[in-house]
């Protein structure tokens, strides 16, 4: 019987050497790379101790804030919550600006505190209110298109 | 129309109650007409949720506005080709598709699996087990979110696709992925027939490996070609972005993988029965996962559908199918014991057991790390994001290993390895590598990543050569044949083990592909005014204005810029006349077998020929291998599938001068 029960040992301690890889490489990744999700209102009552560590931020852009560098790509922009008022200046100067970026848009952007307050992104996304679905009749002006 | 379709759709569910009912009552009392009645019941499904498909794809053709489905999804303006496409485009027309490549599936394993044989026992539970599907997905249709839903008065013209999907990639993605989603449903079906009847050995193995192959190359080009889209619409200058819904099309795909792998070991040593069994309930409980997953907008996604009332149904589908198979797993499992203990570490068994286990691995990674989002707001209230550095980072030592393991593992013998055996095979593909390595070196080569995984890549090449090699050899010196001749026969006689070296040679291009463009990417981005030009890796790109375009129902902006003095790049941003705040992207790409140019028109400062053009210019390296190798992906499946010749035995026998005389055994 040895025989036969000693070779399976060595799989399960080969699989199990699999297996504490497996998790040691997930428990390491969800450390090191999550990030915080917060709304505009939540990092900045994390105040000066949310400098200098990657968050995402998400909030509606504030209509005629965005402007164009002349130079580059870069766009300045700020966003609020629905909600509160204050402000989030954000700088993205990542180059692929998001097609449907405009005013009142949900912004998701991705990036660090400054010491001034401004946020620098190194990754911006826009929520197309619709997804990738156009919204149902009663949303857009139905009654205008029937005869 | 809207009511003929919905009375097939409702026609469809109570046939599929009808034909699970009938099936297993009619193998349980060994009826065989209840059986055989079941099974026409399956015939009358497929009959019927192709007639409401075609209803639909009608209802588009003919612009029928009175059906909702068709008013959102499509318009006047839309070709012929798009219009047939919006078909799947949304909610309701996807599950729609999904009801009718499931219904087809059944149709051909009902037509495949018709003649007198063993394999009969198992159909009636198939049978079942695809109906059961069927009947969720029918419900849903019928009840919950149909596609034939009527408008009281029909508007002119419709609402039309999203800009993103006007695309070529519209046609073939989403068919292809959304049906690699659901082939898992036939090899599952065959694993709840086996448990069903105890018929526990090969049998279900091989009836179902074939159909477990197809399932797993249209989820595999699905994925490549997602990702092919993905490179050219979306502007990013990548094809893989570890979104929600990329890594819920890939776990099933990933499964299925160690399974195509791991019944070899049932086939040939009878080993893992229970493990095989088990493997292919996760791959199908990935396929409906990820169908939740897309369907139900719970993870954000660029994929996100409108949210949707169906959620709901898909999890408690999800939950009775997997507490239906486990307890049908558990009350087989003393009988799924394997017939041989594994050997040696260095043996073919050892090399699918550990290939296996990396692959449940990475599943588990990817997995853990795309609902880590819903467990953390779930348990500790706060939002957090998992994004690509944590794939990277898990999922790249893992699928180094993989490949490290695709090498070896074919070289190994079966039982254990001897010290000579190892020598004899290892030499020239590590020879190989060394060389190859060196060669890389001198042509400056450097970063750590690239050299392991470039090596990595060069050794699976030499393990594959040396294979094809060999065998052709032999074969040359056995039969005299010239050595083209001897590699044909070769492949054809032996088309599954050398149909599986040329998807590894797939794989290993996807792979060197991946390497070459994560690591050597060069990106640069610029404002530039006619005539001014920006240099990126040997690449000088000189602009001139814009140009609008205008076709019916879109406005095109198009950056046309001089590549080295002599060719023409140009990079557009679609504006269409339905959704005019949002702009599609189309990437102006110039490839080469080696790297691509790819430039991305970020915005423009004026009009016309004096326009200044602000552009994201990307030089990727090797991406053109990774669609090299979801065409070689395509091409090695179909070797593995294609019917082997009549045994050598048999035609030694016929006389050189006769001719069919030896089909007797």
């Amino acid at each position: 019987m040895a025989s036969v029960v000693r070779p399976n040992l060595k799989f399960f301690i080969a699989g199990g050497v699999i297996a504490l890889a497996v998790g040691y490489l997930v428990l390491m990744g969800v450390q090191g790379t999550t990030v915080y999700f917060l709304t505009v209102s939540e990092l900045q009552a994390r105040g000066p101790a949310a400098q200098n560590q990657v968050f995402r931020v998400s909030g509606n852009l504030i209509p005629g804030t965005l402007t164009h560098e002349s130079s580059g790509l870069g766009i300045h922009f700020q966003i609020a919550d629905p909600i509160s008022a204050a402000a989030l200046p954000v700088v993205y100067r990542g180059g692929q600006v998001p097609d449907i970026i405009g005013d009142n848009i949900e912004i998701v952007a991705e990036g660090k505190l400054d010491s001034q307050g401004t946020f620098t992104a190194n990754n911006v996304l826009a929520k197309c209110p619709s997804k990738l679905e156009s919204a149902a009749p009663d949303e857009h002006d139905y009654q205008a298109q029937t005869p | 129309m809207a009511s003929l379709g919905q009375i097939c759709i409702v026609g469809a569910f109570g046939l599929a109650l009808y034909a699970i009912v009938s099936s297993v009552i009619g193998v349980r009392l060994r009826a065989r007409e209840l059986v055989a009645s079941g099974q026409h019941a399956a015939w009358a499904v497929t009959a019927l949720i192709t007639a409401a498909s075609v209803t639909l794809l009608v209802a588009f053709a003919v612009h029928d506005f009175s059906l909702r489905y068709v008013w959102e999804h499509s318009s006047r303006a839309m070709s012929m080709d798009l219009v047939l496409a919006a078909f799947y485009s949304g909610q309701q027309g996807s599950l729609l598709y999904w009801a009718w490549t499931l219904s087809i599936f059944s149709a051909v394993v009902l037509w495949q699996q018709r003649k007198p044989g063993p394999h009969r026992v198992f159909m009636p539970y198939v049978v079942a087990v695809l109906m059961l599907i069927e009947a969720f997905m029918t419900l849903l249709l019928g009840f919950v979110a149909t596609p034939f839903e009527a408008l009281p008065r029909p508007p002119a013209d419709g609402v039309g696709l999203n800009p993103l999907l006007y695309d070529e990639g519209m046609r073939i993605h989403p068919p292809m992925l959304l049906a690699g989603l659901m082939s898992w449903s036939v090899p599952f079906a065959f694993a709840i027939a086996a448990l069903a009847t105890g018929k526990l050995g090969n049998e279900w193995v091989a009836l179902s490996r074939r159909y477990a192959m197809v399932a797993w190359v249209i989820l595999g080009l699905g994925n490549v070609l997602g990702a092919w889209w993905a490179y050219h619409v979306l502007g990013w200058g990548g094809y893989w972005g570890w979104d929600p819904v990329e890594n819920v099309a890939l776990m099933p795909w990933l499964v299925g993988t160690a399974f195509i792998h791991s019944i070899q070991m049932q086939e040939r040593r009878g080993m893992l029965k229970a493990w095989n069994v088990a493997l292919i309930m996760i791959a199908f409980f990935l396929s409906i996962f990820g169908t939740f997953v897309v369907r139900s907008g719970i993870l954000a996604s660029v994929h996100a559908f409108a949210l949707s009332a169906i959620g709901p149904y898909f999890l408690t589908f999800l939950a009775l199918v997997i507490l239906g198979s486990l307890a049908l797993f558990f009350w087989r499992l003393p009988s799924l014991r394997g017939e041989n203990q594994l050997d040696g570490l260095l043996s073919r068994e050892a090399s699918f057991l550990m290939n296996n286990l990396l692959f449940l691995g990475i599943t588990f990674a990817i997995f853990w790390g795309t609902i880590y989002p819903l467990v953390a707001e779930a348990l500790a209230d706060q939002k957090v994001s998992v994004g690509p550095p944590y794939f990277k980072q898990v999922a790249g030592p893992l699928l180094g290993a993989l490949l490290l393991l695709m090498g070896i593992g074919p070289l190994m013998p079966w039982r254990r390895a001897s010290r000579e055996h190892l020598l004899n095979n290892f030499l020239i593909p590590v020879a190989g590598t060394v060389i190859g390595l060196a060669v890389l070196l001198a042509f400056g080569i450097r970063d750590p990543f690239a050299t392991l995984g470039f090596g990595l890549c060069l050794f699976v090449l030499g393990t594959v050569v040396q294979e094809f090699a060999r065998g052709m050899l032999a074969r040359h010196r056995a039969t005299g044949e010239n050595y083209v001749a001897a590699l044909g026969h070769l492949i054809r006689r032996n088309n599954r083990r050398y149909g599986g070296y040329i998807v590894h040679l797939a794989i290993l291009l996807i792979g060197a592909g991946a390497v070459g463009s994560q690591v050597y990417q060069q990106q640069a981005q610029a404002s530039l005014a006619p005539g001014e030009s920006v240099s990126v890796a040997g690449y000088t790109l000189t602009a001139g204005g814009i140009q609008t375009l205008t076709s019916p129902g879109l406005r095109t902006v198009q950056a046309v810029l001089t590549v080295n003095g002599q060719e023409q790049v140009r990079a557009e941003k679609q504006f269409w006349d339905n959704f005019p705040q949002q702009p599609s992207t189309k990437v102006g790409l110039r490839s080469t077998p080696f790297e691509d140019l790819y430039v991305v028109l970020a915005g423009w400062d004026g009009d016309g020929a004096t326009a200044k053009v602000s552009l994201a210019v990307f030089v990727n390296p090797l991406v053109s291998w990774i669609w090299a190798g979801g065409v070689l992906l395509l091409l090695g499946t179909v070797v593995t599938l294609w019917p082997a010749p009549l045994p050598t035995r048999l035609r030694s026998t016929v006389p050189a001068a006769g001719r069919a005389v030896a089909v007797a055994p």
